[in-house]
């Protein structure tokens, strides 16, 4: 399978950029943007999905920066999970870049591209979402907006994710993940992920399942410890108003796991 | 000569030879070949399993470059013909015509500079279809209701057939009777390279030349040439390197067919490289099997007779040349396993669906067979309360009784399969096993399994005799060239995917005339240079090919001695052959030696020299033509977590018996590589087909175990010579894929034997666990 025809264009700047979208729109032509390709290409060549211009954000200047400042790390659209991993290593910031599908992709699979293209159980979306990340959309009139990371459901056409913003708590957090599949490489049943501030003994949760659910909650000192101790307890489901039928138990037992390794690395040197 | 001359005798360790360019990027397969004003080919394809075809519209503007069925009228479809009695062949048609069969057939070929050319007119090709309701589950499909996938036959089946031996009835009051249903998802091969052809028209000679990626040249060649009505001379098949085979590539597709027939009616060259979307949806269809088995037995666990029901989805058409036959008939023959049983009862069928045509995986029908009774033997050991394994040691074909018929009709030449299954259960410590397993609590639960085959492999002639196909295999035939400088070249018509037969052979030539493997050339995969050849299948090379090259190498040394006896002027019976070297008290002679005075020196040859000279063009079959019967069991340590679903493999071991190993580091290879497809067929693969299946299009959906997947086995080698093959050797190749399912599958219903959840299916997913406990519970 290949691509069907289109007109490829790399800006190289953000304005340029939104241009080019606003003139396609108005030309009633559709344009596409192109991030890492971990997603649009495969569909592009399958012809599943069509465009006449693909827009590559790779060499958009505003889009590849990398800093941390009082709110947090502001990470540009372009960062791979690659550069995740080498700019935070040894810290949970690593763990979000490790944790994203296998070695081949993390070189090319972007954190925007990641937050455009996520299902439910996709493993940006999930742990972004645990570090209550959100991320700054810049629409067609070149108006910017925040949102967080998981309440976004649709995306405007035109417009562009240009930066990811992580608050500073990740910085003496935790993040533990799991998923549950046939295979590292396969789309999991259940992807979930737990924020864990130890001195202050905090958690926050997110998951997503190939049934379509998607939630994130907190979870106090209290309801850990419960947790710990019965990790698929109905109690837990209820008061956690975790998707009822089969996800719930198996969200729970998850979770319990993930609590329960919290504790373990407590007891480690 | 790389390595050490140790390693090229035969059971070294010699270092594969065509490796150097596969690792330096100079392999050249389908998709490398380039040829001057060569044009793709895309193909339109059905996007539903089952329809009648309304209309194909083509613009004008591009009727050039469009083949539809009706471009096509006066060509007949693939015709795979079987003798047996009651087969039903469906023809598969090129382009379909009035209706598709399966989601994928290909309707209409469009030609393009380039294949994205192709596809952009594709893209303007109008396709109206009336859906059917599809026909995809082999259950229904067999149901007299079921609607027919080819409207003009009386059911959906391709053959059905009673394979019976001794009497069943007898065993009607054993006192134990344990009933399974089993069944295997829809798999595909998915080999590294896709298909492709690359075909091109001579005009100067008259001739087509196409480039496939084939495990079988002469059996394609003769798949083309008969479709097309062409005759066979004048059809050239090269298979290039090819990346993978794994019986995916040993049946022709109707796309190879019809880039032929383009590349001859346009007198021009065309291209088709399948990719892998088209691979996955409408490249094959294999291991799809449902059968119910009834084991009767008594307390001991000794089985007094086996029933079954077994079914094959064999798609929609009969592919050429091993036909819908094989897959079910083989099932349903091979569900004794490796135990004595002598009365046996098995209804085998291979069902019409609306699926693509059934091709022969790796293994065929065995992983299947051994899938249903090693399930069913393990359930039996559960009803007798007996430890599995011993249900096995009580069953199990002994030494004395070989060479031993089986209830269907095979001869298994030797072996001692007790003791093999000793050596395991040793490994495994099951008895430490079972304390440690009696402790466990929580969710995670642990279980071992095991699984114990044999494969038959190195088929001669009686075998597929009784299928009447067009591969069945006579003499395999090699040439072997002794050139002027000494050197050999040989000439054979199978083709190596992988398997290391450069090497292999080689080694053969260097064990039996002593000629530096640098001298060596391995010609292969050629119809226009080489003996016609059945292919690469069953595991039959390094028994019948090696054993051809072994015939030559000797028929060339027993020619030669006759001139180097000259040459030293004493009597045949004075000179011995060593190291390479005729010699005598009185000297030596070397090839080298001989072939210069063949070549340029002839006044200098005996005048009775043989005048076959240098070249020599031998065969060899397998006597008994049951071949050879490799066998050895898989054991497997797996903890299940009930909550989640999750199987992780704790221990993994292997115990194989294949004779004598012509080199044990390919052997190896192929014993992992086989394994590791067999670890996907337990854990990983599934290519669900449903009214529209594109949920396995990709690497995406359809799930291949990466090397992170796997965990690290163990392997123990028995070396049970066969008594019948040139040095000992067994077929091999396909041997270590046909347990792993059920032995993982008999490692996890042992961890969850006190929960009440029983799994009878593969692949086994985290999903497959959960939803048996949800069953249970319900």
């Amino acid at each position: 399978v290949k691509p069907a025809p289109f007109e490829f264009v790399a800006p190289t700047s953000l304005d340029e950029t939104i241009s080019i979208l606003r003139i396609a729109r108005q030309g009633g032509r559709r344009a596409l943007l192109l991030a890492g390709g971990q997603s649009l290409l495969p569909q592009l060549k399958e012809r599943d999905e069509r465009a006449e211009i693909i827009v590559w954000t790779g060499k958009i200047k505003e889009l590849s920066h990398f800093e941390r400042a009082h709110d947090g790390w502001h990470i540009g659209a372009s960062a791979t999970a690659a550069r995740l991993e080498e700019i935070g290593r040894g810290t949970p910031l690593a763990s979000i870049g490790t944790s994203v599908g296998p070695p081949a992709v993390r070189s090319c699979a972007t954190i925007g591209g990641g937050i455009v293209s996520a299902s439910s159980t996709s493993d940006w979306l999930v742990r972004l979402a645990a570090c209550s990340a959100r991320c700054l959309l810049v629409g067609p009139q070149g108006r910017a907006m925040h949102r967080a990371i998981g309440e976004i459901t649709v995306l405007p056409t035109d417009g562009i994710i240009t930066e990811i913003v992580i608050p500073p708590q990740i910085d003496d957090a935790e993040l533990y993940v799991d998923r549950v599949g046939s295979s590292r490489n396969a789309v999991p049943d259940i992807n979930i992920a737990l924020l864990f501030r130890r001195k202050l003994r905090r958690g926050k949760v997110a998951f997503g399942t190939s049934g379509g659910s998607f939630a994130t909650f907190d979870l106090d000192g209290a309801q850990l410890d419960h947790i710990a101790r019965q990790s698929a307890s109905p109690t837990i489901v209820a008061a956690l108003r975790l998707p009822s039928g089969d996800d719930a138990g198996l969200v729970a037992a998850l979770l319990g796991d993930l609590v329960r390794a919290t504790r373990d690395r407590e007891v480690l040197p | 000569m790389t390595g050490d001359r140790k390693d090229w005798q035969i059971g070294g360790r010699a270092p594969r030879v065509e490796d150097r360019r596969f690792l330096d990027g100079a392999a050249r397969f389908v998709a490398d070949v380039a040829l001057p004003n060569m044009l793709d080919i895309a193909f339109l394809r059905s996007p539903m399993p089952a329809a009648k075809i309304r209309s194909v519209s083509v613009p004008d503007e591009l009727r050039d470059n469009v083949i539809t069925a009706a471009d096509l009228e006066r060509l007949g479809p693939i015709r795979a013909e079987a003798s047996i009695v009651g087969y039903r062949p469906a023809f598969q048609p090129l382009l379909a015509g009035d209706s598709v069969r399966f989601e994928g057939e290909p309707i209409a070929a469009a030609i393009g500079r380039s294949r994205a050319q192709a596809e952009d007119i594709i893209d303007r090709i109008g396709l109206q279809l009336d859906p059917l309701p599809p026909v995809l589950d082999i259950i229904d499909a067999r149901r007299s209701d079921a609607r027919r996938v080819h409207e003009s036959w009386p059911n959906n089946l391709h053959v059905e057939s009673l394979i019976t031996a001794g009497d069943v009835a007898v065993a009607a009051d054993a006192p134990v009777t344990v009933k399974c249903s089993v069944k295997s998802a829809r798999q595909n091969a998915a080999p590294l390279e896709c298909r492709g052809i690359a075909a091109s028209w001579d005009k100067a000679s008259g001739t087509l030349t196409a480039w496939i990626s084939a495990q079988s040249p002469h059996i394609f060649r003769t798949g083309i040439a008969r479709t097309l009505g062409v005759p066979e001379r004048l059809i050239r098949v090269v298979a290039p390197d090819v990346g993978g085979g794994f019986g995916y590539k040993g049946s022709l597709s109707s796309e190879e067919v019809l880039v032929c027939w383009l590349a001859i009616t346009r007198r021009g060259t065309f291209r088709w490289i399948q990719d892998r979307q088209e691979s996955l949806i409408a490249g094959a269809n294999s291991r799809e099997y449902a059968t119910s088995i009834t084991i009767r037995a008594d307390r001991r666990g000794k089985i007094q007779a086996i029933e079954a029901d077994a079914a094959a989805d064999a798609g929609a058409y009969s592919a050429f040349p091993f036909t819908a036959c094989l897959e079910g008939l083989s099932l349903g023959a091979l569900l004794a396993g490796p135990y004595a049983v002598e009365n046996y009862s098995v209804r085998a069928s291979a069902v019409v669906t609306n699926k693509p045509p059934a091709i022969p995986f790796r293994g065929t029908a065995r992983p299947g067979a051994c899938l249903v009774t090693e399930l069913a033997i393990d359930a039996l050991a559960r009803a007798v309360d007996l430890e599995p394994w011993r249900v096995r040691m009580n069953n199990l074909i002994s030494p004395s009784q070989m060479p031993y018929r089986s209830a269907t009709g095979k001869q298994l030449d030797n072996g001692d399969y007790p003791a093999l299954l000793s050596r395991l259960v040793r490994q495994l410590d099951i008895e430490d096993f079972r304390r440690a397993q009696a402790k466990e609590t929580g969710q995670l639960r642990r279980g071992v399994g095991i699984a114990f085959y044999f494969q038959q492999a190195a088929y001669g002639t009686k075998v597929y005799k009784s299928l009447g196909i067009a591969s069945t295999p006579g003499f395999e035939q090699v040439a072997l060239i002794m050139q002027p400088d000494g050197g050999v070249e040989i000439r054979t018509g199978v083709q190596s995917h992988g398997q290391g037969l450069e090497t292999s052979l080689a080694q053969v030539v260097f064990h039996e005339l002593g000629i530096p493997i640098d001298a060596i050339l391995i010609r292969h995969g050629d119809t226009g240079n080489s003996p016609y050849s059945t292919g690469v299948w069953g595991s039959r090379c390094g028994v019948i090919v090696s054993g051809a090259v072994m015939a030559a190498c000797r028929e060339l040394r027993r020619r030669c001695m006759r001139v180097a006896a000259h040459l030293l002027q004493v009597d045949e019976s004075n000179l011995r052959f060593e190291g390479g070297r005729f010699q005598a008290l009185s000297g030596f002679v070397t090839f080298s030696e001989i072939a210069t005075i063949w070549y340029y020196r002839p006044y200098d040859l005996p005048h009775d020299a043989d005048p076959m000279g240098l070249e020599v063009v031998t065969g060899y079959r397998p006597e008994p033509e049951d071949g050879t019967f490799s066998f050895g069991g898989h054991g497997v340590k797996v903890t299940v977590n009930v909550e989640t679903g999750r199987i992780s493999i704790d221990d993994y071991v292997m115990v194989t018996d294949a004779g004598l190993l012509i080199n044990p580091l390919i052997a190896e290879g192929q014993i992992y590589g086989a394994w590791a497809q067999g670890m996907g067929t337990a854990l990983f693969e599934a290519a669900p087909y449903t009214t529209f299946s594109r949920a396995a299009h990709s690497f995406r959906e359809y799930v291949i175990p990466s090397a992170a997947d796997l965990p690290e086995p163990a392997l123990e080698l028995g070396e049970t010579r066969s008594p019948h093959t040139s040095y000992g050797q067994k077929g091999l190749g396909e041997a270590a894929i046909i347990p792993v399912g059920p032995a993982i599958a008999n490692a996890i219903n042992d961890a969850l034997k006190n929960d009440g959840v029983e799994i009878h299916e593969v692949p086994i997913l985290p999903a497959t666990i959960r939803r048996a406990f949800r069953d249970a519970r319900q």
